[in-house]
């Protein structure tokens, strides 16, 4: 085996990704690395600042979940003033969460994933996008364009149009809600259940059209950690963190958010500006971080929740456990339990807009900054996001600690795209098709890896097969 | 129907890349009547239905490849992004017109030279944001 190429400085820019495949002496797959760059230089950037700011700045990293950063950041700030916030407000947040679950998980699977779900993976590339789709399933996809609107929708009557001054705050919200607003919401929550209720039967019913996928999309033993609370239901806002093996044996429970350094580490790769965080007590000191790899998003909530909390996701559950033989380990069933997770969030969604709290003055706590040392946690739609803080006594941060989810899931996306090359690669060419999937199977974690900056370009992805002599052989580009 | 939708898009945390953001907000700012403002950090699929609602849409951008500001018409079309959020403006333009419209639309591009972390921008780029504004002040209304 020879040394994987190791990308160079000048090739690290926000917004590229690279996957090489490095070839044995027997011409098969021996080792595969998936290279990409993240929000660089973000978290020095944030000190000296006021931690009230951290919302609206962090919200800012990134304009598909920016309601996972304005969670955990004013969850953070909550815990800086030790505060417990209003009903109300933990209900608009909540809200406001299940929108952009909502939301996220809709521009996942309609938008990038159902091209290769509905069209074929070897589908002509050309065609092979959401206006092939649209032309294949106009009302599909019409649907699934409404569906993010809906979601966007709720975002915005919480948390606010304008970033520069987010309507989710450290204490709660920044706003009540009024029964016209509450109102509108619940007018469009029929169509947003009955757009995602179409697209699980849609999605259960060409599931077995993908069985070596389901086999080879990162079907693998890994641990999965997610948010859990004392009911054993799904949860994306609050709780403690849990953490399960693949047998669905529970490795950590109730560990305190504020307490994740004791089950999380972070390794750095030279290959890549992303981290690899792994679960502690699995890593020996000379042990490689692969050994604590493990999984976070909505196949870990799955996972690590016992039941869903709302009758149409419970029955859904129920079927994605048996299709998937108990416990999910296939990545490919990320799709399957986002569309779960999307309409368990219109089920909780339509039962906090009932509640007779919501429409409470009272949203926001208030006080000045009593503790030093923070975490605040949530849910992101792609898995647990950490803000991690220390401040002076003038609530000035002196120390940031970021953890997002697509870095938490780096050590699966690399093993992916390993599996994907074992099973498809078969000689110097890397075809069209297997190009697709290799791509697909990072699709599959839904990743955000180019929220950055938009400008430098869009992700151009580049896969090397590299001979045993460690020249390139192949190259593929998508721009 | 609304006259001219104004879509700012970049990341305003990353200097000269936030410059169509800062249009948008400067335009927001003036009220001008018959327009609409959106500043967003990147397109996004369901963009095209508040297209659908325009007569007129001008998308302005932060571009490292370009040396002046400049005003260019653009048509439906793209493939969109392969494993990306990202959208553009083309490929926004072709999802409006499936939903049945598509209005006029111009690409204003804002030369980006830092892109840094940071809220200020390059004197180049805060002079094309100048031109930027002005060349849509003149067309609304």
């Amino acid at each position: 085996m020879h040394d994987l190429t190791v990308i160079d400085p000048v090739t690290r820019i926000e917004g590229h990704a690279k996957i090489t495949i490095a070839l044995g002496d027997d011409g098969t797959p021996s080792e595969t690395r998936f290279h990409v760059t993240e929000f660089r230089g973000f978290e020095e950037f944030c000190v000296g600042r006021p931690v009230w700011e951290m919302p609206s700045l962090t919200a800012r990293t990134c304009g598909i979940c920016p309601v996972s950063h304005l969670l955990a950041s004013a969850k953070a700030g909550d815990a800086v003033m030790g505060v417990r916030i209003p009903p109300a407000g933990e209900r608009l947040r909540r809200i406001a969460n299940l929108g952009q679950i909502i939301q996220s998980h809709a521009l996942s699977f309609f938008h990038l994933s159902a091209p290769d779900l509905l069209l074929g993976m070897d589908a002509d590339p050309a065609t092979r996008n959401v206006f092939g789709l649209m032309a294949a399933e106009p009302d599909l996809a019409r649907k699934g364009i409404r569906l993010r609107s809906f979601g966007q929708s709720v975002i915005e009557a919480i948390a606010g149009r304008k970033v520069h001054a987010p309507g989710i705050v450290p204490g709660g919200i920044a706003h009540p809600m009024d029964a016209e607003t509450r109102d509108l919401l619940i007018g469009g929550l029929d169509e947003a259940h009955g757009t995602v209720v179409a697209a699980i039967e849609l999605f259960t019913g060409i599931l077995d059209q993908f069985e070596r996928e389901v086999d080879a999309f990162g079907r693998f033993p890994s641990l999965f950690m997610g948010l859990a609370n004392p009911r054993g239901t799904w949860e994306h806002y609050d709780g403690t963190l849990s953490v399960v093996d693949h047998d669905g044996t529970v490795v950590a429970r109730g560990v305190e958010a504020s307490e994740y350094r004791t089950i999380v580490g972070e390794a750095g790769r030279e290959d890549s500006y992303l981290k690899s965080p792994y679960f502690k007590p699995r890593v020996g000191d000379d042990d490689p971080p692969e050994r604590g790899m493990y999984r976070v998003g909505p196949l870990a909530r799955l996972n690590v929740c016992e039941t869903m909390g709302t009758p149409e996701a419970d029955a859904a559950l129920a079927v994605y456990r048996e299709r998937a033989g108990g416990v999910a380990s296939s990545s490919f069933f990320y799709h399957y339990a986002r569309l779960i997770e999307a309409l368990a969030a219109t089920e909780r969604m339509a039962e906090h807009l009932a509640h007779p709290d919501l429409l409470d003055e009272k949203v926001r706590s208030e006080a000045a900054s009593n503790f030093r040392h923070v975490v605040g946690v949530s849910e992101a739609p792609r898995g647990t996001l950490f803000h991690d803080y220390e401040v002076d006594e003038h609530g000035l941060l002196t120390s940031v600690n970021m953890i997002i989810a697509t870095g938490q899931n780096n050590l699966a996306m690399n093993a992916t795209v390993h599996q994907i090359a074992k099973e498809w690669i078969d000689g110097p060419e890397i075809p069209e098709g297997v190009l697709n999937r290799l791509e697909a199977g990072i699709r599959a974690f839904d990743p955000c890896l180019s929220c950055s900056t938009h400008a430098i370009g869009e992700m151009p992805m580049v896969v090397d097969l590299v001979g045993p002599d460690g020249a390139t052989i192949c190259r593929r580009q998508r721009d | 129907m609304i006259d001219l939708l104004v879509i700012g898009f970049g990341n305003d945390l990353r200097s000269d890349d936030g410059a169509g953001r800062v249009v948008a907000e400067r335009i927001d700012g003036l009220g001008l009547p018959g327009v609409r403002v959106i500043s967003r950090s990147q397109l996004t699929p369901e963009m095209a239905l508040d297209l659908v609602d325009a007569k007129r849409v001008v998308f302005v951008d932060a571009s490292v490849d370009a040396t002046e500001f400049s005003a260019r018409e653009v048509e439906p079309g793209g493939a969109g992004g392969v494993m990306t959020h990202h959208g553009d403006p083309c490929s926004l333009l072709a999802l409006a017109a499936e939903e049945g419209h598509t209005p006029r639309a111009t690409l204003l591009e804002i030369p980006a030279s830092n892109l840094g972390m940071g809220f200020d921008l390059s004197p180049a780029t805060a002079a094309a944001v100048e031109a930027a504004v002005e060349w849509i002040v003149g067309r609304a209304g």
